[in-house]
């Protein structure tokens, strides 16, 4: 057999490999040829970044937005556990300043239940000269919030100093800011109606109907989506009818697209039809009115106002800085 | 009318955009720049687009994303035109989990991708 065929095959069963045990973050290079084994490669790779973003999702399908892997927080201790170093987006974070961070002690950024498992694990690490290890905490903020957050610790020595040192690394799934944001609130909104629930002592109050959606119900769900993808101009009908068009009724098509999507339909919806305005306003010059009315919006200044709310400037501030960039 | 930057080329040629892909990895920076110029070049018209993806090494996630949402303003219709088997899976892969919102066909022909693109004219 070739070897290069030998070679990759050999590549592409590793890659395999760690996929049915749960890795999805490998990928396999790209040579320059373009035969058939280097479009398996190609399909395996793009393969594993779908199952990837579906898995970050825990919902059925996969999503429209790509993930973002941004690595948030960065601490640099030392053995006492002091901070020495800590990045600006960390401190945006926690809404703290740098100074009031750095030397100060790493746990007292945590939240109570959070100290006695990082005192622990560091505690252990600290009789390793090398290691590299993964701990789930959660950060304090200001507004009371937790930040349940994977921190990867990666111990070493200092060169110059020969004094050993921690690296702290928060690294983050994102697609949205405010996806996220929004996300966190309705988390916490949950935990607070559970904690209610189970305080009332009511034996149906636990009991939060699960539905299992079926093949089909998925199938007409993503054609639903795909409606308002294609055509975002549509009047849409309220929410039953349009689940009685698609063939499914308004509770599945509710719980099922907030499952498979992760938003809700009206969300989404605005979500494709600011998504193609802004390319329309950006690159075009035909008036807000006509873009509006191509994008299902009733009044000029209904979409201008769910515009500047998205995107936090408004459509002739955006034509402006597009018009002057290109003179 | 032509075009070109360091990801594709660009030419108008009787009423449609035809896009030959250079030998690169296509990522979501990229897939931006290249709407954006060919965003510059129709100049707000409407036009059905012939995509040479024969020399695209690879398209990550982001970028496919991108290309069939955004990426698919101002498209009437779409041909790709493909031939390598890494080129073919791209297209079809393409086709399968990004759903573009506009008609994409793909070709092994320039001849008969552009006899579907004459229907958008």
């Amino acid at each position: 057999m070739d070897d290069h065929i030998k070679h990759k095959m050999a590549l592409i069963n590793t890659m395999l490999l760690e996929m049915a045990s749960g890795n999805f973050h490998y990928r396999i290079a790209r040579s320059e040829r373009n035969d058939t084994i280097e479009a398996l490669v190609v399909t395996l790779n793009m393969l594993a970044e779908e199952i990837q973003d579906t898995i970050v999702h825990q919902g059925y399908a996969n999503r429209d937005t790509a993930n973002l892997d941004i690595v948030q927080m960065s601490f640099i201790i030392d053995n006492k556990g002091i901070i020495q170093m800590v990045n600006s987006q960390a401190c945006k974070i926690l809404s703290m300043v740098m100074e009031d961070i750095v030397g100060s002690s790493f746990d007292s950024l945590l939240v109570d239940t959070a100290v006695d498992k990082w005192k622990k694990v560091f505690k252990r690490i600290k009789q390793k000269t090398m290691l590299d290890t993964v701990i789930d905490l959660s950060f304090r903020t200001n507004l009371n919030l937790m930040i349940p957050k994977t921190a990867y610790l990666t111990r070493f020595k200092d060169t110059t100093t020969k004094e050993m040192i921690t690296l702290i690394t928060i690294v983050h799934n994102s697609n949205y800011q405010n996806k996220r944001h929004s996300d966190l609130i309705e988390k916490i909104r949950q935990d607070r109606n559970e904690n209610e629930m189970s305080l009332e002592k009511s034996p149906l109050g636990k009991l939060k109907p699960k539905v299992r959606l079926s093949f089909e119900d998925i199938r007409k769900i993503r054609q639903a989506r795909d409606l308002l993808i294609n055509h975002p101009e549509y009047d849409f009908p309220p929410l039953k009818d349009f689940a009685l068009q698609i063939g499914t009724n308004e509770f599945k098509l509710k719980y099922g697209f907030k499952e498979l999507y992760g938003t809700t339909v009206h969300n989404f919806l605005t979500q494709e039809r600011l998504r193609k305005a802004q390319m329309m306003v950006q690159y075009s010059d035909l008036s807000f009115k006509s873009i509006a009315d191509m994008t299902g919006y009733k009044s000029l200044a209904h979409f201008s106002r769910s515009f500047k709310k998205r995107y936090g400037f408004s459509p002739s501030e955006l034509r402006k800085n597009s018009l002057s960039r290109e003179q | 009318m032509s075009l070109e930057n360091d990801y594709a080329t660009y030419q108008i040629i009787d009423g449609i955009l035809h896009i030959k892909y250079k030998n690169i990895v296509l990522e979501l920076p990229e897939a931006v720049l290249i709407v954006k110029d060919r965003l510059g070049l129709q100049q707000g018209q409407y036009m059905p687009v012939l995509c040479d993806i024969r020399d695209i090494k690879e398209i990550n996630k982001a970028a496919r994303v991108y290309l069939s949402i955004e990426g698919s303003a101002f498209i009437k219709a779409v041909a790709f035109i493909v031939e390598s088997p890494v080129s073919e899976m791209l297209s079809q892969f393409y086709l399968r989990t990004s759903k573009p919102t506009i008609p994409t066909k793909s070709f092994d022909n320039t001849f008969e991708a552009l006899g579907f693109l004459n229907g958008f004219k």
